[in-house]
């Protein structure tokens, strides 16, 4: 049997909590609930969840800011639920760290298929025979088996969804990567279109990984992907 | 309670007949700086007079609870030193012997060496730098004199100071060493009571500010709790009231300063240095004035005189009619009158004086360059004439006064312009302020009338049929009312004009100077009731004052368009946290039921009947709550677009309000008290039962469990009308947010229960119906007050047509 998951859920809508609970106890998920936000940190050292599914509407707290806190603690993967359909609204949920981005109202299993692919993302593996294990570009090293990065010879923090994209790129160094690309094998399918996703995480990892004004890791190919440098190859 | 250092009880000082200090009670605490503050003859220096023994008095004086000793001399052996405002330092000697004048017999100071040591000692230890210490008083600055004077006053054991106006001749720099050895003074322990016009020090300084007016204190007050124009108003005994009104006091006191003719604001200074000096007690000092009659002299300061000898010497003639006073004006010579029972010189004020001690009087002249600018005068309870020194020292206080007159009246002459615009700036300033005063522009114009010496001045633009519209002005009559004659037709002229000509003489006495309003070419124009008085540089100063207005007109209306333009983006914040709300609030529904009919539906996941049973149930609560919300939102747009229309019958509010509470859902916790018997009235009973369900339902939410709603009605205070109260007991609504309540559902926290409509549902409902809601105060929790008409409007017919309404009700079912 499959190791069961725990999801933290931050909601304070009875009826949603509910919903929510009772559809991922069926689907053999452990749910935690914050009604408030106000021990959330608590709560992740405590249970250390799999997974935050985050209400940024939650009473005299601001969720941004909530979120913005749990990245800060934690490489927990965040799905942010919010009734806020702007596309400001998403870029500023993923800037501050969120993994995914699900608006009100939502199928339920469009929010399984999203808990799903961000739990993947962070669950280590994956990783074949065939492929390389340590990729290097410049003064950064990949270590795809370990899961590991490091920047001149130190250890670089990176969450399961900035891991997953940097993934793709160590993959096909020097290959141009479509965004369409990059979203299906890092989000999933269904989220081809939402280029808002790549162009912030690609920006996470050019800030952990670049020096600002130095060589690049990651070059932009203007409406089209990325790719990855590699100034003296890989082995 | 400790007891305090110094410890005045009903203390009274009387001048003859005179009271000079009345019953004062005051207390100077070890480590405290009391400021005694108050206008000139307020009784401050009289009272310190006092303490010092310098003067009689009844009453009692405490030193750290033992009675006052009996003579100065005692009186500083008990520890109390006094720096007066003259300092009294001996300017040929050096300052060591300064510091220890009138000490030298003790032992130790005997040795010269031994006194440098503990002079330098002592100054050092009070911070006070003079490098040579055996140079001459003479030679000192002010400011090291004041410190000299400071540190005599400190020789030996003392724990109380009395320090007479220490700043009054000092510079900046000087003050502030002043301020910082009175503040270490104080740190250390010592129980300080200061006598000053100067209110920086006072507040900066002191713990405690001692007012006196009349011989009283009026008023003790911390410094941290009141602000210095309170303390002017106090000193003045003008009372204290509310900022606007200070503020437009303020502005009609520069006014009159503007047109005041007083030239001398240092002479109240000088006269009371003087009679500090002198020893002096009653003094007074005459200016030469023209008179109808020639040449007078006119009464400009007094310290210490009967009012009988005030009133009597108000108005003298130079000459032998103005009696000692006005011989020494029109001889340039000091007069004496040496017995005021037989010297002719005294004649004048015999009858005056009569109740007075004054047995003998001297008057001398001031002299300036262009030869008597007015005399001095000192009364004396003695016999005889002053001695010579005193004489001579009356003779360079006199060319003091003159130096002051004289620069004052150059000053003046300098100035004025700058003043009238300076003070025009002000003005306006204010107008344009967080707080602007009613009829700013019209007190500007009666500044610059004053000013410019004219009848009136008044602001006028291009009316209909060739004549003038008058915008504002000084008096409803002269100018800008004559309808016909050349100025008319002369200023719409200058209107006329390309912006940026002249200021120039209209017609004979009457002046104009363009200026621009935000709105469009206006004329500032001044009348005279002489047409000879107006002066080159009278224009000259129209003109600048147009310009100066016109500035701060554009500037007000650009302030006004400012606000405007903040109002609207207010607005529209608000709608846009509006539609962000009710988006939120839409969706979580929506999102219920999506989410529990999706749950049902998948099709790998078979749901136990339990489970099912919740999740419907669950999907019909929230099919309801989205109806109430889109109901809501129908009802707020209505209101909002006017279309609300009521189906009113007469009905029973009593019914009304029992409705409303079967309504809720937790009853229990609410009370409903019938307080009057009340007719029916006019009114729509379901959009009334609307309002009052959800004043109880807020009510409910904003209070915790356990706490109850209390409905109450009764006659409204006004005829034919009734008053319903819905309170709670919850935790009340902050005074920020109670002006906006009806207004703005966002200022809520988002955590709070509801849409925030609600509020706005009963303000446009219970408006509708002629009445008004409002927040009144409580205690505790909220209480909402409904005040409703009970009879129809005048001249409406009862009239039940339902039609808009049945209209609304089709849409709610659609839309739901």
């Amino acid at each position: 049997m499959r190791e069961r998951t725990c999801v933290l859920l931050v909601e304070d809508d009875q009826n949603i909590v509910d919903l929510v609970r009772s559809n991922l106890i069926a689907r053999h998920h452990d749910v935690v609930v914050s009604r408030d936000g106000a021990n959330v940190l608590r709560t992740l050292e405590s249970e250390a969840p799999d997974l935050v599914l985050l209400d940024l509407m939650l009473p005299g707290v601001d969720g941004f800011e909530l979120c913005r806190q749990i990245r800060e603690a934690s490489s927990v993967g965040i799905v942010v639920v919010s009734a806020r359909r702007g596309e400001t609204d998403k870029v500023r949920a993923l800037n501050l760290g969120a993994d995914d981005y699900l608006t009100k109202p939502f199928g339920i299993e469009e929010l399984l298929a999203r808990i799903n692919a961000t739990l993947r993302r962070s669950r280590p593996g994956q990783h074949t025979a065939e492929e390389p294990t340590i990729v290097e570009a410049g003064d950064v090293v990949i270590d795809l088996e370990a899961q590991r990065v490091f920047r001149a010879g130190r250890d670089v923090h990176l969450t399961p969804t900035e891991f997953a994209l940097l993934r793709e790129f160590a993959r096909n160094p020097g290959k141009l990567l479509s965004h369409a690309s990059l979203l299906r094998s890092v989000w999933g399918p269904g989220y081809q279109t939402q280029t808002e996703y790549t162009r912030v995480y690609v920006a996470r990892l050019r800030a952990k990984l670049e020096d600002p004004g130095g060589p690049g890791l990651i070059a932009t190919v203007p409406r089209v992907g990325y790719r990855m440098v590699i100034a003296d190859g890989s082995r | 309670m400790p007891t305090p250092a110094l410890e005045l009880s009903g203390i009274t000082k009387r001048f003859g007949p005179v009271p000079a200090v009345k019953g004062v009670d005051l207390e100077v605490p070890a480590g405290e700086v009391v400021a005694l503050v108050g206008e000139n003859g307020a009784g401050k220096s009289t009272l310190v007079r006092c303490v010092a023994r310098l003067t009689q008095h009844d009453g009692s004086v405490r030193v750290h609870g033992a009675p006052l000793g009996r003579t100065t001399a005692d009186v500083l052996a008990q520890g109390v030193g006094f720096v007066w405002q003259d300092l009294g330092l001996c300017e040929d000697l050096d300052v060591v012997a300064n510091l220890f004048l009138g000490r030298e017999r003790r032992k130790i100071l005997l040795d010269e060496a031994a006194m440098d040591g503990e002079a330098r000692a002592l100054l050092s230890q009070l911070s006070v730098e003079i490098p040579d210490l055996r140079q001459p008083a003479a030679t000192l600055s002010r400011g090291q004199r004041q410190m000299v004077a400071i540190a005599r006053a400190l020789v030996g054991p003392v724990q109380i100071l009395v320090l007479d106006e220490p700043t009054a001749s000092l510079g900046v720099g000087e003050t502030r060493a002043v301020f910082e050895l009175v503040r270490r003074l104080r740190d250390q322990g010592m129980a300080i009571l200061v006598i000053t016009h100067d209110l920086d020090l006072a507040f900066r300084l002191a713990t405690r500010i001692a007012v006196m007016r009349e011989g009283e204190i009026v008023a003790q007050v911390s410094p941290l709790e009141v602000h210095p124009e309170d303390v002017v108003a106090l000193i003045s005994g003008i009372e204290i009231d509310s900022m606007a009104r200070r503020q437009l006091r303020r502005l009609h006191s520069l006014v009159d300063q503007l047109s005041g003719a007083e030239p001398s604001a240092s002479l109240p200074l000088i006269i009371s240095a003087m009679a500090a000096a002198l020893h002096q007690e009653m003094l007074c000092v005459h200016l030469n004035t023209d008179g109808p009659d020639g040449q007078m002299l006119r009464l400009s300061a007094a310290v210490g005189l009967p009012e009988p000898l005030l009133q009597s010497s108000r108005l003298l003639p130079v000459g032998p009619g103005g009696g000692c006073v006005g011989l020494a004006a029109q001889t340039g010579e000091v007069a004496l009158v040496e017995d005021v029972r037989v010297d002719p010189a005294w004649d004048q004020f015999r009858g005056a004086a009569a109740g007075t001690e004054i047995r003998s009087a001297w008057a001398a002249p001031i002299m300036g360059r262009r030869g008597v600018l007015g005399t001095i005068s000192g009364y004396d309870t003695a016999l005889g004439a002053p001695r010579a020194d005193r004489l001579e020292l009356v003779s360079l206080y006199a060319g003091h006064a003159a130096s002051a007159i004289e620069r004052e009246r150059l000053l003046a002459e300098v100035t004025r312009r700058n003043r009238i615009l300076e003070s025009l700036r002000t003005m306006l300033e204010s107008l344009a302020g967080p707080d602007r005063i009613e009829g700013g522009l019209s007190i500007a114009l009666l500044a610059l009338c004053r000013g410019l010496g004219a009848e009136e001045v008044a602001v006028l633009r291009p009316g209909d049929h060739a004549g003038l519209e008058r915008v504002a002005g000084t008096a409803q009559s002269g100018a800008a009312q004559q309808a016909e004659g050349s100025p008319v037709s002369a200023i719409r002229e200058l209107l006329a004009e390309t912006a940026g000509t002249q200021a120039r003489v209209m017609s004979p006495g009457v002046a104009g100077a363009q200026l621009q309003l935000p709105d469009g070419p206006a004329a500032l124009v001044a009348q005279w009731a002489d047409p000879d008085a107006v002066e080159a540089d009278a224009i000259e100063l129209l003109e600048d004052a147009a310009r100066s207005l016109g500035l701060a007109l554009e500037r007000e209306a650009l302030e006004q368009a400012r606000q405007e333009a903040d109002a609207l983006r207010r607005s529209q914040r608000f709608q846009r946290d509006l539609l962000g709300r009710l988006s939120h609030e839409l969706r979580t529904p929506l999102t219920a039921i999506h989410g529990y009919a999706s749950t049902l539906q998948q099709p790998d996941l078979v749901w136990d009947a339990e489970s099912t049973e919740r999740f419907l149930s669950a999907i019909a609560a929230e099919s309801a709550r989205m109806e109430r919300l889109v109901g809501d939102l129908l009802d707020s747009s209505t209101i909002e677009s006017g279309l609300l229309r009521l189906q009113r019958h007469w009905c029973d509010l009593g019914l009304v309000l029992d409705a409303a509470r079967a309504c809720v859902t937790d009853r229990e916790r609410v009370t409903v008290g019938l307080h009057d018997e009340v007719d029916p009235i006019w009114a729509d009973h379901d959009r009334l039962e609307q309002v009052f369900v959800n004043l109880i339902e807020n009510g409910l939410r904003h209070s915790g469990p356990g706490c109850a709603v209390e409905v109450t009605m009764r006659r409204g205070a006004a005829p034919q009308t009734v008053e319903v109260r819905v309170a709670d007991d919850g935790v009340g609504i902050p005074p920020s947010l109670a002006s906006r309540l009806f207004s703005t559902p966002s200022a809520r926290a988002q955590g709070a229960r509801g849409n925030g409509l609600g509020l706005i549902i009963v303000r446009g409902i219970v408006e509708a119906h002629g009445g008004a809601i409002e927040l009144a105060e409580s205690e505790r929790g909220t209480c909402f007050v409904v005040t409703l008409p009970t009879e129809p409007p005048d001249g409406t017919e009862p009239d039940a047509s339902a039609t808009d309404w049945e209209l609304i009700d089709e849409a709610r079912r659609t839309v739901a």
